[in-house]
């Protein structure tokens, strides 16, 4: 009985807006050191000065957050940091959406042998770890960022390929659809008209999950070398950097993880949140 | 080791109780963490220097190397060459036998030597270019005909250690790189890969009985896992980056102990690059970079700056070059001289291998900055890297380092500076100085010669050296070891 | 259900043969392992010549066909560092990798439908929520840190577990609870929704109508029924895990296959590469192909078709 209680929507919305709200804060809060930080005047994320290298925290007004081993801002480099991460990711996630998207639409649509060579395709690409193709690949190639936001994208649209296929799979035997069809509507026009709509809000959301995803993949890239290369940071770099003063200066790596954490989380909180909807009849 | 946290009681108590015992009671094993694992432990194939390592325990060479450079008997009690250097003869100590109970003397030395020559593919045939033939007149008599004269000949067999023949053959070259046969100390039992190399006591050893029962190394490539495996107990001597020091410190559980090194990082210049070809464009880059600031804040104290691509320890170093002062002036004053256009200068280097290698690329890249030299950051897999230096196609300016084991100047000058060796920019006065050090039967007088190149390097700045390097362990309280300038770990 | 199998079992062989020459191309294109194979002094007559040993020296196609025949007999050649079969230096290091990945796929996914059916049972939201949240904000931590982190508590602060290596139980605490905890929530997520479905729907209302106690309607029917689509997830999942313990392996200093990878691509040594991302493929179709199996036997729809 209880449990029928604790569904009812007066207390489904409190708890919703509780996850909302969190998600909200942490979100807010990369978001205003990624856009509001530059704005500062003491904002310089590549200036060193050795001479106050590894300065402590909330200490210093002209370094908020401290210097790094090479003197150079924390701060400003948290901002840059979270600035490039992000757009990592979003590039990554986008080129993985539009792959995903394009080959899950004519799977879906003309099925056949388009639908069993994109499934075959997945389960090669899945087979394949993304962090030993990226090691070759970057002994092969040398490590650059355009060559990492490329890999990432590449490697990861199984899942969006997989999304947007089972759904065309299910709307093509819709009225609507099958009345285009017989209306004489052509594949492209259907394809953009009719499926794409359909498609995509539940492929945005799946990128946005996959943003925080792409965000981690670059940081442990980064532990072992293969991520973004300095001088530009990332924050997948200035963790890796950072933990080799884990001991003595833990706010170097701590700062970092907690951007990360704040990005990831914030979105995850999101999504219960919108998961935590009733679900729309009709 | 079922229960950590007993076990650490019990020891704290008996500590306790055994405070001035304690510090004479060498436990029996040790554990050592290494910064590589070997391919193999056969000599004649890898030389890498995790597998050296290995060897230093497990095989004997006709001389070796001391902790301060100098060049000491080790299966060979002494050694004399004729007045024209081309022909040294080793005298072995008698008695001497394998791990296997065979007997050790001068048909294994030239059976290693012939089989080492022989080989196109061996790694050890390489350092062997100038041996003409080895002969094994008597037992304890082994006689080496060399090409031309070469005076640190003795410091040169040191990177030969001698594999024990029966065995050898036996068991073939890829058998034995698994499980070596050698005279030394110590015996490799066990070997699971990536995990550990063990290593039991040879009873039958003919010089000082080894220290401990049993030694393993423990292959662990990643610093931050390397300093937490020795702080934790895991294991009982590993190196430790620079940034890592002050943190072991502070944990405590264990000594620091530091070693100055054999090896000087130092930047290289592809002479064909352009401005690079002019002289006073490497000057000014070389006057950019403030290394007593490197040394003191980024790498924490753990370099010293230098003026020569050799280290103190290392045969032919000249105590008298100061390092260069950085003068960011003077620096600028070059760089327009030199009609600097400000076209971005590639810095190579690899992203692994040398302590904070990356952080060092940003401090140069900035340094030159300063000065109005623009960069570019050219990272690269360490293998990457080493392709590109056999290959001399370097883009711009690269960071390097050179630890040579023999401790002698001859190796690091002849690759970096002789003509079409691995470098990019010749002198003739050099590759004279060159031939007649190499001649030389006169210690002082090779000194000399040595010390003459590099003020030749200084003089045109054909390489700007950096720093020493210095290696710093952390050390278990329990055990007494020291380190090495070339950073091998020694249990003998 | 046979051709069902069948054209799995095609697929499965399909994915290896492809991913085989994906990456035999791939080492290919990575650079010259020979001259880093030989001395510091070879002449170029001497790379020449090792090149020739190693059939280096032959066009691409013919070192493709020459490789694939004997890949079929179960050769993947010899490791060009150490002299020895690449397959069974891969073989030695594969228990680590699958023995790590397997552990903490299954405590991961036995305690993600522990507690997914505790709070179930519970039929408590804060519970729910506060175990949804916990799990979260701990898959918000990148594994590679949480893994240093937890080294730094355990074995260097408290000095109560290993920080490297495999030996005893010890030695496995830290880097199962960093892969299992990091596991959780996804599994968790899905059991639970699962769960959110199901309560809505006609049979649960009957049941729970009828008055079928809440532990038994959500143990004997509701689990069961939410674990059938998970178990596919899973399949991938536990797939993927294998190949992405590589950064972990490091952390941990675990002497897995992905450490090998690492080691024998930067030295270029071609056949330990190839035969490593093999066997790791191999792992993940077999895994697929039980998955499909089980699915098949569970699943009446897939039984009868």
């Amino acid at each position: 009985m209880t449990a029928t209680d604790l569904t009812t929507p007066k207390r489904r919305r409190a708890r919703l807006s509780l996850s909302t709200t969190l998600s909200l804060i942490m979100l807010g809060l990369v978001l205003a050191l990624a856009v509001l930080t530059p704005l500062w005047p003491g904002f310089d994320p590549m200036h060193q000065d050795l001479f106050g290298s590894l300065g402590p925290a909330f200490s210093d007004t002209a370094h908020p957050l401290g210097t790094d081993a090479l003197g150079r801002d924390v701060l400003s480099r948290l901002a840059r940091a979270t600035q490039v991460s992000l757009l990592i990711a979003a590039s990554a996630v986008a080129i993985s959406a539009c792959l995903g998207l394009a080959l899950g639409l004519l799977a879906g649509w003309y099925r056949g042998l388009a639908d069993t060579l994109l499934m075959g395709l997945g389960n090669i690409q899945l087979a394949i770890p993304v962090v030993l193709l990226l090691i070759v690949l970057v002994a092969a190639l040398g490590a650059s960022t355009w060559m990492l936001v490329l890999l990432l994208g590449l490697t990861n649209w199984v899942t969006y390929g997989r999304l947007t296929r089972s759904m065309v799979l299910s709307l093509r035997s819709q009225e609507f659809v099958i009345a285009a069809r017989t209306a004489g509507a052509t594949d492209l026009w259907i394809l953009a008209r009719h499926l794409l709509p359909n498609v995509a809000p539940k492929v945005l959301i799946l990128a946005a999950f996959d943003t925080g995803v792409v965000i981690a993949i670059e940081s442990s890239l980064s532990f072992i070398g293969l991520g973004v290369q300095p001088p530009t940071p990332s924050l997948g770099m200035m963790i890796s950097e950072g933990q080799r003063y884990l001991q003595t200066e833990p706010h170097l790596t701590i700062l970092p993880a907690f951007v990360i954490f704040c990005l990831i989380g914030g979105i995850q909180f999101a999504g219960q949140g919108l998961a935590a909807k009733p679900p729309s009849r009709g | 080791m079922t229960n950590r946290i007993l076990k650490t009681t019990i020891t704290a108590t008996a500590l306790a109780a055994l405070v001035p015992l304690a510090a004479q009671a060498q436990p029996a094993e040790v554990i050592a963490g290494l910064h590589g694992e070997p391919d193999s432990l056969n000599p004649l194939y890898d030389t890498n220097l995790p597998a050296l390592n290995i060897y230093y325990n497990v095989f004997d060479r006709l001389a070796t190397i001391d902790g301060n450079g100098d060049v000491v008997p080790d299966l060979a009690t002494s050694w004399s060459f004729n007045d024209t250097l081309d022909q040294w003869t080793f005298t072995l100590a008698e008695g001497m036998t394998c791990q296997d109970g065979a007997p050790m003397d001068s048909s294994d030395v030239k059976f290693t030597f012939d089989s080492a020559m022989g080989d196109s593919t061996s790694r050890l045939g390489g350092y062997l270019g100038l041996v003409d033939t080895v002969e094994a007149p008597s037992p304890t008599q082994v006689v080496i005909n060399l090409k031309s004269a070469f005076a640190p000949f003795d410091r040169q067999v040191s990177l030969i250690p001698i594999v024990c023949q029966e065995a050898y053959e036996e068991m073939g070259k890829e058998a034995f790189g698994r499980k070596p046969i050698g005279s030394g100390p110590y015996q490799v039992t066990n070997w699971v890969s990536g995990d550990s190399i063990e290593m039991v006591r040879y009873d039958g050893f003919w010089g000082d009985a080894a220290k401990y029962d049993k030694v393993t190394f423990k292959p662990i490539p990643d610093e931050t896992t390397r300093a937490a495996a020795v702080q934790s107990g895991d294991v009982d001597v590993a190196l430790l980056g620079p940034a890592q020091v002050d943190g072991v410190k502070q944990q405590g559980s264990v000594d620091v102990v530091a070693q100055d090194a054999n090896r000087v990082v130092f930047l290289g210049f592809n002479g064909g690059a352009p401005f690079l070809g002019d002289q006073k464009m490497r000057k000014a880059v070389d006057l950019s970079i403030d290394r007593t600031l490197i040394s003191q804040r980024l790498l924490n104290g753990a370099a010293t700056p230098t003026a020569q691509i050799i280290a103190p320890v290392t045969f032919g170093f000249d105590p008298t070059m100061e390092p260069t002062k950085a003068d960011v002036e003077a620096a600028k004053a070059l760089v327009q001289e030199a009609g600097y256009d400000g076209t971005p200068i590639k810095i190579s280097y690899p992203t692994t291998g040398l302590p904070q290698i990356d952080q060092l690329a940003q401090a140069i890249a900035y340094f030159m900055d300063q000065i109005g030299v623009k960069t570019e950051l050219d990272p690269m897999e360490q293998n990457t890297f080493y392709g590109n230096w056999f290959g001399k196609s370097f883009p711009g300016i690269f960071i390097f380092a050179f630890a040579p084991s023999v401790m002698d100047a001859h190796l690091p000058f002849y690759m970096l500076l002789a003509k079409d060796q691995q470098g990019y920019i010749y002198d003739d006065r050099i590759d004279t100085l060159m031939a007649k050090q190499v001649g030389e039967n006169d210690a002082e007088a090779r000194a000399a010669d040595l010390a003459e190149i590099s003020a030749i390097n200084a003089e045109r700045t054909i390489y700007a050296p950096l720093f020493i390097d210095s290696y710093i362990y952390g050390v278990s309280k329990d055990i007494d070891w020291s380190p090495r300038p070339d950073g091998m770990m020694v249990f003998r | 259900m046979g051709r069902y199998l069948l054209s799995r079992l095609l697929g499965g062989a399909a994915t290896l043969l492809a991913v085989l020459t994906f990456v035999f191309l791939l080492v290919r294109f990575s650079g010259d392992p020979v001259r880093l194979m030989l001395p510091d002094q070879a002449t170029a007559e001497d790379v020449a010549a090792m090149r020739h040993a190693l059939g280096l020296d032959l066009s691409l196609p013919v070192q493709y066909l020459t490789f694939l025949q004997s890949a079929v007999q179960g050769d993947l050649g010899i490791s060009l560092r150490q002299g020895r079969p690449a397959l069974d230096i891969v073989l030695e290091r594969m228990p680590a990798t699958l023995e790590l990945a397997l552990i903490s796929f299954s405590i991961g996914f036995f305690i993600a439908v522990a507690l997914a059916v505790i709070s179930e049972v519970s039929g408590s939201r804060r519970l729910n929520t506060l175990i949804l949240w916990i799990a979260t904000a701990r898959q918000s931590v990148p594994p590679f840190l949480f893994g240093i982190l937890l080294v730094l508590i355990f074995s260097v602060k408290m000095n109560v577990l290993p920080a490297i290596g495999r030996n005893d139980w010890s030695s496995y605490v830290i880097p199962v609870a960093t892969i299992a905890s990091f596991e959780i929530a996804l599994y968790l997520r899905l059991i639970g929704s699962a769960f959110e479905e199901m309560r809505a729907s006609d049979w649960v209302r009957t049941a729970r109508a009828k008055g079928i106690s809440r532990p038994r309607l959500v143990l004997g029917h509701m689990l069961p029924n939410a674990l059938l689509p998970v178990i596919t997830v899973a399949g991938v999942n536990l797939g993927v895990l294998i190949g992405g313990l590589v950064v972990l392996e490091t952390v941990f200093n675990w002497p897995g296959l992905g450490r090998l990878i690492i080691d024998s691509v930067s030295q270029r040594d071609f056949p330990v590469v190839q035969a490593g991302v093999l066997m790791i493929a191999c792992a993940f179709v077999v895994i697929n192909l039980l998955v499909d199996f089980i699915y098949a036997a569970l699943d009446p729809r897939v039984r009868h078709s």
